[in-house]
């Protein structure tokens, strides 16, 4: 079993803690029930109104239940429910919740307008995340993509807990396949049981695949709890917004057992969700008090959102200055990479369809283990001493402050494989041992991606590496990245050490180094304009 | 401090287009280009991403091959690092890659094997 699978999405109290008070049924007097009954309803409202995002058909209901269990002729509710004004109230917070709808209705509409056109270039499938349920879906998230084959796919990963029911009330169904990609472009991550419902494909990964000249199927651990779903998009059956939503929630709430469905997280599950995050990611069984509050809820990628712990990064500071790290293979990677908002795991970029004869050839292998889901960087502390080779990201410290990232002390290819994960590191865990020893092939996961604004440097090891990456960006028309002139932007570093500095907001001696080269680089074209110029004249 | 018990710090890189990549012990490796070894660590493109390890021991080393193992506190493994043949290809790595495909010679199955430099992020 996949601990960050397990603790990720440990199940929650089934039973939840309701927002709006009903209270039990009174024995008293006709004087009482109209007072307890104004209060509970002032009550209620308040905490509707303080947490707009609350379900408003079930705060309607309960509203509409108190008079009720309390004892209260219905007509006298009516009558001082008008006359306090409670009806315009009710009103005003139901439009601020509608509008609330309306934002998520209008990301995915904005699915097929400038989202798209941003990423056309860049071949990667546009997408938008929506913030979905509580307990029953992992990172409380859907993603939602369109795909060229004019389809609409949905894709989330349910909890450890809720996948076991659905996976054993979906083995009755048909046997098929997860594929990624369109046409020829494709390639099959996993088998799945299929279900069709109304037009809508639903598809629910078995979590391994099978090899043509091996009898045993294969775990693919990036598969499991993954659940895809498939709407067509296509002009004769095109589907509303309002349709899509619809389904959507159909399917949620039908099939796969989620009653929340499309709705936002509720409070209590939100926060019950920031403790586990916290236990899993600190490696801990003790919470702090404060932790609904320090930790928030950031999209720390284009349509990708996890939680922050707020300036966590300086307490690690403490134990060691530190920098995150990530290799380039190929300077030509670059431009791409920068245009698509930032370094993209495996997984995702397969999901939204960033599938080019490059990838043909290579091996499933971290799909199996799971690190497929990951960005992978490594850390560098103080007393690293390491000549390099390449290229690099440098990252912002801050970096560290995600709570969606786990570690190892040395090569461990990513794996989540239980065996495997249960010697990661909690992050103080990581710094201490690497400041005692440094590992040059320590590795540090981040989920899904990790975004171009987190980049402080590009690191380059030798001349001809600058050149390959300044090139590179010139020759695809990027002259600044994160509102900086590339020039600023790399630096000359040839060994680990050198980046601690770099992430260290230091990076001037490195810049001047730059700078050197490039002075040097214009000085010998200047000569060799000068020269061709003197003799043209010549000749004249 | 290095691992390395029985050669000299070394920076070299090895000499093979692709490697087929064997361990008893770590199912997660298969294939290598730009194998390069550093001092006390070997590092390689796995054809997704960068792997690197520390070497505690070379045990053997030649144009056919190349057995390394780690230190025991890396988990002591023995690796084997043998050149791509269209033969390995067929019997050992075909079934264990995204898209397999058919070559028609060793030159077309080491060039598409470098492509996916091009898919690194």
């Amino acid at each position: 079993m996949n601990k960050e699978f397990e603790k990720i999405s440990s199940p929650l109290p089934e039973t939840k803690q309701e927002h709006v008070r009903v209270p039990e049924k009174l024995e008293s007097t006709h004087e009482f029930t109209e007072v307890e009954f104004t209060k509970n309803i002032e009550q209620a409202l308040a905490e509707v109104e303080s947490e707009p995002l609350k379900i408003m058909t079930a705060a309607d209901k309960r509203i509409e239940n108190i008079p009720m269990s309390i004892g209260l002729n219905q007509e006298k509710a009516t009558a001082i429910f008008e006359q306090g004004g409670f009806a315009e109230k009710i009103t005003l917070i139901k439009e601020q919740i509608t509008s609330l709808v309306k934002i998520t209705k209008e990301k995915i509409k904005n699915l097929i307008s400038h989202q798209a056109e941003k990423i056309r270039s860049i071949e990667l499938n546009p997408k938008v995340g929506i913030l979905v349920d509580g307990n029953r879906i992992e990172n409380q998230q859907i993603d939602i993509i369109k795909a060229p084959d004019e389809t609409i796919h949905i894709n989330f990963k349910l909890t450890e807990k809720q996948y076991n029911i659905i996976k054993e009330k979906y083995s009755k169904y048909e046997q098929s396949s997860i594929v990624y990609g369109s046409g020829d472009n494709n390639f099959k991550l996993a088998d799945c049981w299929q279900k069709e419902i109304d037009g809508a494909i639903v598809k629910i990964s078995t979590g391994e695949k099978d090899i043509d000249d091996i009898e045993n199927k294969r775990e693919i651990r990036s598969s499991l709890g993954l659940v895809e779903i498939i709407l067509s998009d296509k002009d004769e059956t095109k589907l509303t917004t309002e349709q899509i939503n619809e389904k959507i929630n159909q399917i949620l709430n039908r099939e796969l057992e989620i009653p929340n469905g499309l709705s936002l997280p509720e409070i209590e599950d939100e926060d019950e969700y920031k403790k586990t995050r916290y236990m899993w990611h600190h490696k801990t069984e003790v919470v702090p008090a404060n932790i609904e509050e320090n930790l928030t809820r950031e999209e720390v990628f284009p349509a990708y959102f996890t939680f922050i712990e707020k300036d966590k990064h300086k307490e690690y500071q403490k134990i060691s200055p530190y920098a995150v790290y990530h290799r380039i293979f190929g300077a030509s990677n670059l431009p791409r990479i920068i245009r698509s908002g930032g370094l993209i795991s495996s997984h995702e970029r397969y999901k939204r369809g960033l599938i080019t004869e490059g990838l043909y050839q290579s091996t499933d292998l971290d799909m199996q283990k799971g690190g497929a889901d990951n960005v992978f960087t490594r850390i560098v502390t103080e007393g690293a001493d390491k000549n390099i080779t390449g290229v690099y990201f440098i990252f912002q410290p801050d970096l560290l402050d995600r709570t969606d990232w786990y570690s190892y002390d040395s090569d461990n290819f990513g794996s989540n494989d239980p065996k495997t994960f249960e010697h990661r590191l909690s992050p103080e865990e990581l710094i201490k041992n690497q400041k005692q020893k440094y590992n040059v092939s320590n590795e540090l996961m981040f989920r899904t991606g990790i975004s171009i604004e987190k980049i402080k440097a590009i690191a380059c090891a030798t001349e001809n590496d600058l050149w390959g990456v300044i090139d590179a960006l010139r020759g695809d028309g990027i002259t600044e990245i994160n509102g900086k002139p590339i020039e600023q932007m790399i630096v000359m570093a040839p060994n680990v050490s050198d980046f601690l500095e770099i992430s260290e907001e230091k990076p001037s001696k490195y810049q001047e180094k730059t700078n050197q080269i490039l002075a040097r680089h214009k000085k010998i074209k200047d000569s060799i304009i000068h020269k061709v110029i003197s003799k043209i004249v010549s000749k004249i | 401090m290095t691992f390395l018990e029985n050669i000299k710090i070394v920076e070299k890189k090895l000499p093979a287009r692709v490697y087929y990549v064997f361990s008893p012990e770590d199912d997660t490796v298969l294939l290598a280009l730009d194998i390069r070894i550093s001092g006390d660590t070997i590092s390689w493109f796995d054809t997704v991403k960068e792997r690197i390890m520390h070497i505690s021991q070379i045990q053997a080393e030649d144009s056919d091959r190349l057995i390394l193992k780690t230190p025991e506190q890396e988990g002591g493994k023995v690796y084997v690092f043998t050149p791509l043949t269209l033969e390995i290809y067929k019997d050992k790595v075909k079934k264990r890659i995204l898209v397999p495909q058919e070559f028609k010679n060793k030159e077309e199955m080491l060039q598409a094997f470098e492509k996916t430099r091009e898919n690194a992020w």
